[in-house]
């Protein structure tokens, strides 16, 4: 396959502007917004300029480099990595430009832009490698990149915490990438997806069970599925545009890419695909059900990306390709839309996150409003936004794929996503505003309560100089359209766009046999979706909910089940069984084993020695009698043996 | 020509430097950081140096004065000569005559063991490079508030290193006896004629040095002191050069040579390079001494080198030569910055350190990365390292030591990330004076070596491509027909 | 040979003897100017003419090298490894006078230079000596000039010494002559070429073992060594490094020639046996002693006990190689040991002073120089490169092995692990930094020793470098 070095201005553009920025960074100050987001808009055009290229054929290639003959590199351009690129880039610019409002003023400002940059750089290693190892690369890169983001407020311990968690968790999904590579070197003698897709049959199920569920493992902790979510919410600890990128639209979206990648491998196990399929649904249900329970704007943003990325998940895992991607692609927008709003409001209000506080914040911030509820309308998919089009195709291919199971559990997830999405919506904007009212009358002593908690610290991490409002609601109306629209590509089944565009990928599928209409399913959805949104509106929206809002926002508080509070204890779980656990391990060898146990018996050995030479000093008692004793004992030691020899002759 | 002034250069102007009257620090401190660099250029710029080689014993077996790279060791002398380079550059010390001295002495005598292709000379300087070692950490050791008196660490460090010196000598004489010669470190048709009598024995002998020098579980306890007491220039060298010369062993020696012995001891190497992986990093998580949780991190990372070498794959061992580039390279730049951070705050206890990061940004950043790299971080060279040793590994059928052996990735990350937001994140730690940032001399000491630990994580074939031709690998042949 | 046809003594007999006889006379020479010399210059007159004889000697010898003769007889065979060891003998004599410029008071050196001079000629007898009764002259002739001068000190500590020295060394002398009485009732010759060819029996394997006892006693090998540190640390300085060396030398020529030459080939395996033995004993006990020890004279004469032990593990199967193995270790001894020697007088104001191990705290501070040759001649005796004394020691342990005494290899490096905490521990001593407050700095008088230090040390770290043992160095036996 001949070269491709266009990629090469796709790939490296982040990475130089990146590193210009880390190099220059005090130097350039307030330009550093503008270069680093240049940077990435030029990787956007020229991904467009490309796209023609990744839709003939099998798209295009660039040889890189070799380890050894086994470990072959190159980065690969086909449709896959072409939709992952345009969204990193396409999105990544917008919350570039976003960014320079929002961040504007704060001391880091350049080095800010230098990680966002180096992100967009690993994301696009990530997708753009044509192999495991190259892949793998990239997977480890955005972790560094969302662990230094989520990080950005070093001097704040929970950030600090919480990055570390991150990333540590990352790595529990790595090293099972890790594992899933050894099989494939083993076994096939390379990395390229190429030769392994093309040999996949060279495994055996025990095998190919391996490397799925290694592989698995990496997209669960990336992609926040259970029991590898727990860092996400914890990630909300980083500004609010890295949300929006990194722990929405982009990163958290690469397990979907691995799983679509790995297509074939999913094909032929289908003790995989009912693997993921049901971690995936089980995810979608549990964040929407924690969902339900969070005060912090920005929490239940990330519980609700857990629980679309668990939609996503079970698409792809079912062998829904296009369905998962569908669903990535419109989710990318609106809850891109979403962060970004909620983005203005905590700016506006001075870093407070929770909603409890905020209320009829319609008045106050209109456009706000406009950008949140067009989002909540498209990830509770009502009819006619994005999020309906890609919800009902993941639905549906559950249940086209034979999971009736998951499909159910999907559509009360559907039911319980309007709720707390209006819920969200309505106690943020409705109403009377609750900035003024005594904490305590609202139940804030409870010890739950994330996001309150530092707001202070964060309003003097950056003071408000403001920047041009355009600059940050530009790029979120520029959202709106997609997050409308971009459904309708898949307006009519296999026949639509979209999956014209991937049947050459997935090939053609057909439903199994007896699988009810899809008019009749999204029907059902419908139903709860409205259902969902009745109940919100009722104990939230509606006038006379609004008018004892405050009383009854406190009777929540407090009343709040401790399972939920606690989410489920699943953080609790994994520090005591794994964390403490080390720790302890830990104490136990340093202080205990490895100076009582291992070095004594060398103490031990220096000792007798000196002890010995005591003794034998002891000998000299400097008396000649003793020594002519010694003498003459010896010799006669000496004469036995003699005589014995000469006597044996 | 090359070589041999790599070996005795260093070692004769360490003489003439400490010949010097008192007052010549600052000429001294230039000279050594002087003939750092010429080494580092002159191995950079001439790879092909030829062999040098004098007749030395005829009898009881011939020996012969014998220099000359080799695949692992040219990389290793590289890099040696970089952190010398560094460790005189970077860090201040008192007496810097003596200190220049004592280091390049250490520097001839290190570039002795990996560039000896005769393995009485490889014993001779093997026992060498220990004595400077040793009288620098007793002229400039610094132990940690509260630890031991600084006689005992350099003590203990010496009474371990001398007993694996002198079972090495044994070993190497009996190995003469046997073989007939001992000029055959890389000598193209390894005679591997030690028969099973004696292979047993001799290799003994060897692994009992080797294990001792790297060190591996239960023979480590000398290091964590050892790590924590020396100067950081010193324990730089030593971290990422002199522990390597007992892995650098097994591969030119063991593998050659004692190839059924090593087979035959390849159980046990793995259940002990398992074991220090674990444990050293189960421990590096609670140290206190920030010095002690790159020790014991070190103790853990080199135990995943000596299972690689056991496996007798290529990968693995192409893997385990990366390996032990890398770890040289940063962990060779950890103990320089953590120098730099002692140096600064007059403590290196996490419990009294803490938000550097606002006032020293580069500072940060140069920990950060020597933390990314120790972790593994993919894109740099300790991830190559791994990748290729467990692959390796798991090609030759121990998937299970493979599997173990993840574990301790997941706890590097932890305690690494401990180690650098301990000392860098969260609020000032209090009494800590405020310092300056890294200066340009401190960055200039670190930069080859995280160059280098980003240049061999991107490409690292230049190190690992000698393993596939490496004649005695053992019986797994490469990945895949297992 | 019959008797009757011999005409003692001939040319070649003169010729033979010459070295030693140099030697001897040179004593009367010093004597004699004694008499004439002015008080002033006694000392150094009579220290010059001693070193300008020992120098003749030493050229003579070399002028022989390689040429064998066998005089007297057969009782006396210059050339073969003799030659080098009276080389030894020579060179070992010659430091000794440089250390303390002579031993005694000024009215003393005249004379003790003459019973040194005596004393190594009787050693250089013992190096060629090949028959009992030369044997047993060299030895007497060596000890007593020992005698007195372990006496010549002032201390009292001194008397008492030599009189211990005295006693057991004629006790053990009892032994050997009775030892070499059964062997000449045994096998009815003196000679030990005819000892080699006797029928093995009762009476002559005893008479060996009696015989051996006292070289293990003049070796002082365990458990014949309780005597050596209290006459070490008895005697002065020089000649503490007179008798570390030049007995050893000596002695060692003679254990050489008689387990090679004079043993039955059917039965030497087994007769010697027990000094392998006493060997591996030497080795361990020597330094584990010394590991105790408090005064730099008493560590040095365990240390040497210990080397003696390697020395003779050399000997081991009796392999050609072995002697050229010994004798090199025996020269890379000599030169360390006496380089450690010169140190320990240059620590000292006169050569009677004590030398305790804490007086080389520190040492590394105050007098670099002194502390890094010291360390050298340390590391030397330890067995670590770059020295003299790593070379012999891995060339001893290769023959030892070679010749299937591996168990004696073994025990040799156990012997060295130890040592390496008795010679260490002086290398911390002078490196640890202290307060210097309390530590008192003596020096000596001339600087003399300083050539002396600096000569060892080139020899040894030459020798390390370059062993010399192809044969064209080191004559075959003979």
């Amino acid at each position: 396959m001949h070269d491709y070095p266009l990629l090469f201005v796709i790939w490296l553009f982040p990475l130089i502007g990146a590193l210009v920025l880390w190099a220059f960074g005090p130097q350039l100050k307030s330009l550093g917004g503008p270069i680093g987001s240049a940077m990435v808009g030029v990787a956007f055009v020229a991904a467009l300029f490309a796209w023609n290229d990744a839709t003939t054929g099998a798209g295009a290639h660039q040889a890189l480099f070799a380890w050894l003959p086994q470990f072959v590199f190159g980065l690969q351009w086909d449709r896959i990595s072409l939709v992952w690129t345009l969204i990193i880039t396409g999105v990544g610019f917008l919350i570039h430009v976003y960014s320079i409002g929002y961040m504007a003023g704060d001391h880091a400002f350049a080095r800010f832009f230098a990680y966002l940059n180096f992100f967009v750089f690993a994301m696009l290693t990530l997708v753009l490698s044509d192999n495991f190892v190259g892949l793998l690369v990239g997977w480890g890169l955005v972790g560094l990149a969302s662990y230094l983001l989520i990080g950005f407020y070093f001097e704040r311990p929970s950030a600090v915490a919480a990055s570390r968690k991150a990333f540590v968790i990352n790595v529990v999904g790595d090293i099972g990438i890790l594992y899933a590579v050894f099989v494939i070197v083993a076994k096939i003698g390379a990395i390229g997806y190429g030769d392994v897709f093309a040999n996949v049959a060279k495994f055996s199920p025990g095998e190919l069970f391996a490397v799925c569920l290694g592989l698995f493992i990496g997209c669960a902790a990336k992609s926040a599925q259970v029991p590898l979510h727990t860092w996400l919410p914890d990630a909300m600890e980083g500004p609010t545009p890295v949300s929006a990128l990194i722990h929405a639209a982009t990163m958290v979206t690469a397990g979907v890419y691995l799983i679509a990648r790995c297509a074939p491998l999913w094909n032929a196990s289908s003790d995989a695909r009912v693997l993921v399929g049901s971690i995936g649904a089980l995810t979608a249900i549990t964040g929407a059900i924690l969902g339900c329970a969070q005060w912090d704007i920005k929490r239940i943003l990330a519980y609700s990306t857990m629980s679309q990325i668990g939609y996503m998940i079970m698409g792809v895992g079912v062998g829904a390709f296009d369905a998962g991607i569908l669903h990535f692609l419109t989710h990318a927008f609106f809850k891109a839309q979403l962060f970004l709003g909620a983005g203005i409001i905590i700016h506006n209000l001075a870093d407070e996150q929770d909603v409890r506080k905020m209320g009829g914040l319609r008045r106050k911030m209109p456009f706000a409003f406009a950008a949140m509820l067009i989002g909540v309308l498209s990830i509770c998919g009502i009819p006619g936004f994005s999020g309906y089009f890609s919800k009902d195709a993941v639905l549906s291919g559950t249940l086209a794929h034979g999971h009736p199971v998951m499909w159910a559990v999907g559509v009360l997830t559907a039911g319980l996503t309007a709720y707390y999405m209006f819920r969200m919506l309505f106690v943020t904007f409705l109403g009377q505003y609750r900035g003024h009212v005594d904490p305590s009358e609202l139940g804030l002593r409870h010890p739950e309560l994330a996001g309150t908690a530092h707001a202070a610290h964060a309003a003097d991490e950056h003071g408000h100089a403001h920047a041009p409002a355009w600059l940050m609601s530009g790029p979120v109306a520029l959202l709106m359209i997609p997050s409308v629209l971009i459904g309708w590509l898949d307006l009519g089944g296999d026949a639509s766009p979209w999956g014209r565009f991937f049947e050459p990928v997935f090939g053609h599928f057909e439903p199994a046999a007896g699988t009810p209409p899809e008019s009749l399913t999204s029907l059902v959805v419908l139903v709860l979706v409205a259902a969902g949104l009745g109940i919100a509106y009722a104990r939230y929206g509606h006038p006379r909910a609004l008018i004892e809002a405050i009383p009854r926002l406190r009777e929540e508080t407090v009343r709040m089940p401790a399972a939920l509070t606690n989410r489920f204890y699943f953080d609790t779980a994994i520090d005591a069984l794994f964390v403490r656990t080390s720790f302890v391990l830990g104490r136990v060898f340093g202080t205990i084993v490895d100076p009582l146990a291992i070095d004594a018996g060398v103490r031990e050995a220096g000792f007798s020695a000196q002890w010995l030479g005591h003794l034998f000093r002891s000998f000299q008692t400097g008396l000649v009698r003793a020594y002519a004793l010694a003498l003459a004992f010896g010799a006669a030691c000496f004469a036995l043996y003699y005589v014995m020899i000469g006597a044996g002759r | 020509m090359t070589v041999t002034a790599l070996v005795i250069g260093p070692i004769l102007l360490g003489f003439i430097l400490y010949a010097l009257p008192k007052g010549a620090d600052g000429f001294a401190r230039g000279t050594g950081i002087a003939v750092a660099a010429l080494a580092f250029l002159a191995i950079a710029l001439k790879p092909d140096a030829p062999d040098a080689s004098v007749p030395w014993l005829a009898r009881p077996f011939t020996a012969a004065f014998h220099l000359g790279y080799g695949p692992i060791s040219y990389w290793v002398v590289l890099l040696l000569a970089a952190v010398i380079f560094g460790g005189l550059l970077a860090v201040r010390v008192p007496r810097a005559r003596e200190f220049t001295a004592q280091m390049l002495v250490l520097q001839g005598a290190m570039n002795g063991v990996f560039l000896a292709k005769d393995l009485l000379l490889f014993a001779l300087f093997w026992d060498l490079m220990l004595i400077p070692v040793f009288l620098l950490m007793l002229g400039w050791g610094m132990p940690a508030r509260g630890a031991r008196s600084r006689g005992t660490a350099a003590w203990r460090y010496l009474i371990y290193n001398v007993a694996g010196g002198l079972t090495l000598l044994l070993a190497t004489a009996a190995f003469g006896v046997v073989s007939g010669s001992t000029d055959v470190i890389g000598a193209a048709a390894a005679t591997g004629a030690i028969g099973e009598v004696w292979g047993a024995w001799i290799f003994a002998g060897f692994a009992f040095a080797f294990l001792v020098k790297t060190p591996v579980w239960p023979l480590h306890t000398w290091m964590p002191d050892t790590y924590a007491e020396l100067p950081p220039p010193v324990v730089a060298a030593v971290s990422a050069v002199q522990s390597k010369a007992g892995l650098y062993g097994f591969i030119v020696i063991g593998l050659p040579f004692l190839t059924t012995q090593m087979h035959a001891a390849a159980p046990l190497m793995f259940v002990l390079g398992l074991v220090a992986l674990l444990y050293g990093a189960f421990i590096a998580l609670t140290q206190d001494d920030a010095k002690r949780v790159l020790a014991y991190s070190s103790l853990s990372h080199l135990g995943l080198i000596l299972i690689g070498i056991f496996s007798f794959n290529p990968i693995a061992l192409a893997g385990a030569a990366v390996y032990i580039i890398a770890h040289g390279l940063f962990s060779a730049a950890g103990f320089l910055t953590l120098g730099y951070v002692e140096e600064r705050e007059e403590t290196r206890s996490l419990a009294h350190l803490g938000g550097l990061a606002a006032e020293n940004p580069r500072l940060c950043g140069a920990l950060l990365v020597t933390a990314l790299g120790a972790l593994g971080l993919p894109g740099l060279a300790g991830f190559a390292g791994e990748l290729l040793i467990l692959t390796g590994v798991y090609a030759a059928g121990f998937w299970w030591a493979a599997l173990v052996a993840l574990v301790p990735i997941v706890i590097a990350a932890g305690y690494m990330l401990r180690l650098f937001q301990t000392i860098m994140h969260g609020p000032k730690g209090a009494d800590l004076p405020e310092r300056h940032d890294l200066t340009w001399r401190e960055g200039l000491a670190l930069a080859p070596l995280i160059v280098g630990l980003v240049l061999l994580g991107i490409n690292p074939h230049a190190v690992a491509s000698f393993a596939l031709t490496q004649p005695t690998i053992g019986v797994t042949g490469v990945a895949g027909n297992r | 040979m019959s008797p009757a046809t011999a005409n003692f003594p001939t040319a070649a007999d003169i010729g033979a003897l010459l070295p030693a006889t140099i030697v001897a006379l040179t004593a009367l020479v010093a004597l004699f100017f004694d008499l004439l010399a002015p008080a002033a210059t006694r000392r150094i007159l009579a220290v010059l003419v001693a070193a300008i004889g020992l120098a003749g000697a030493g050229i003579v010898l070399a002028l022989h090298y390689g040429d064998h003769t066998v005089a007297f007889d057969g009782a006396f065979v210059q050339g073969g490894f003799s030659t080098v060891f009276s080389e030894i003998v020579v060179i070992a004599t010659l430091a000794t006078l440089t250390l303390g410029l002579g031993v005694g008071r000024d009215d003393q050196v005249a004379g003790s230079t003459a019973l040194l001079l005596w004393s190594a000629s009787g050693a250089m007898l013992m190096t060629g000596a090949s028959n009992l009764l030369t044997i047993f002259l060299g030895i007497e002739l060596l000890s007593l000039g020992l005698y007195c001068l372990c006496a010549i000190s002032t201390r009292a500590t001194a008397r008492e010494a030599a009189l211990k020295y005295l006693i057991l060394s004629s006790m053990a002398s009892g032994f050997l002559v009775f030892g070499m009485a059964l062997l000449f009732g045994a096998s009815g010759s003196v000679s030990l070429s005819t000892l080699a060819v006797t029928q093995p029996s009762v009476l002559f394997s005893l008479g060996a073992g009696l015989f051996l006892v006292g070289i293990a006693f003049k070796l002082s090998l365990v458990p014949f060594h309780l005597w050596t540190p209290d006459v070490y640390e008895g005697a002065p300085l020089a000649v503490t490094a007179f008798m570390s060396v030049v007995t050893k030398a000596g002695t060692l020529a003679v254990l050489c020639r008689f387990a090679y030459a004079a043993l039955p080939a059917q039965t030497a395996t087994a007769l010697l046996v027990p000094v392998w033995t006493v060997a591996a004993l030497s080795m361990l006990v020597g330094n584990l002693a010394a590991l105790a020890q408090t005064d730099m004279k008493r560590l040095l004469a365990y240390s040497g006990v210990a080397q003696v032990g390697y020395i003779v593990a050399a000997f081991a199967g009796q392999s050609a190689a072995g002697v050229r193995y010994g004798i090199f270790y025996l020269a890379a001894y000599t030169f360390m040991n006496l380089g450690a020697f010169a140190v320990v007088v240059l620590m000292s104001r006169d050569a009677d002073a004590v030398v305790g191990v804490s007086r080389f705290a520190g040492l590394a501070y105050r007098r670099p120089w002194l502390a890094a040759a010291m360390t050298f001649f340390l590391l030397g005796l330890a067995g670590l490169p770059p020295t003299a004394g790593f070379t012999g020691k891995i060339l001893i342990l290769a023959t030892t092995v070679g010749a299937g005494y591996a168990w004696l290899g073994g025990v040799l490096i156990l012997g060295t692990a130890i040592s390496i905490y008795v010679y260490l521990k002086i290398v911390r001593a002078m490196f640890v930094r202290v307060d210097m407050a309390h530590v008192r700095d003596e020096r000596a008088p001339g600087a003399l020793p300083w050539v002396t230090v600096a000569l060892c040390a080139a020899a040894v770290f030459v020798l390390g470098l370059y062993p010399l043992t192809p044969s064209n160095v080191l004559p075959l036996l003979h």
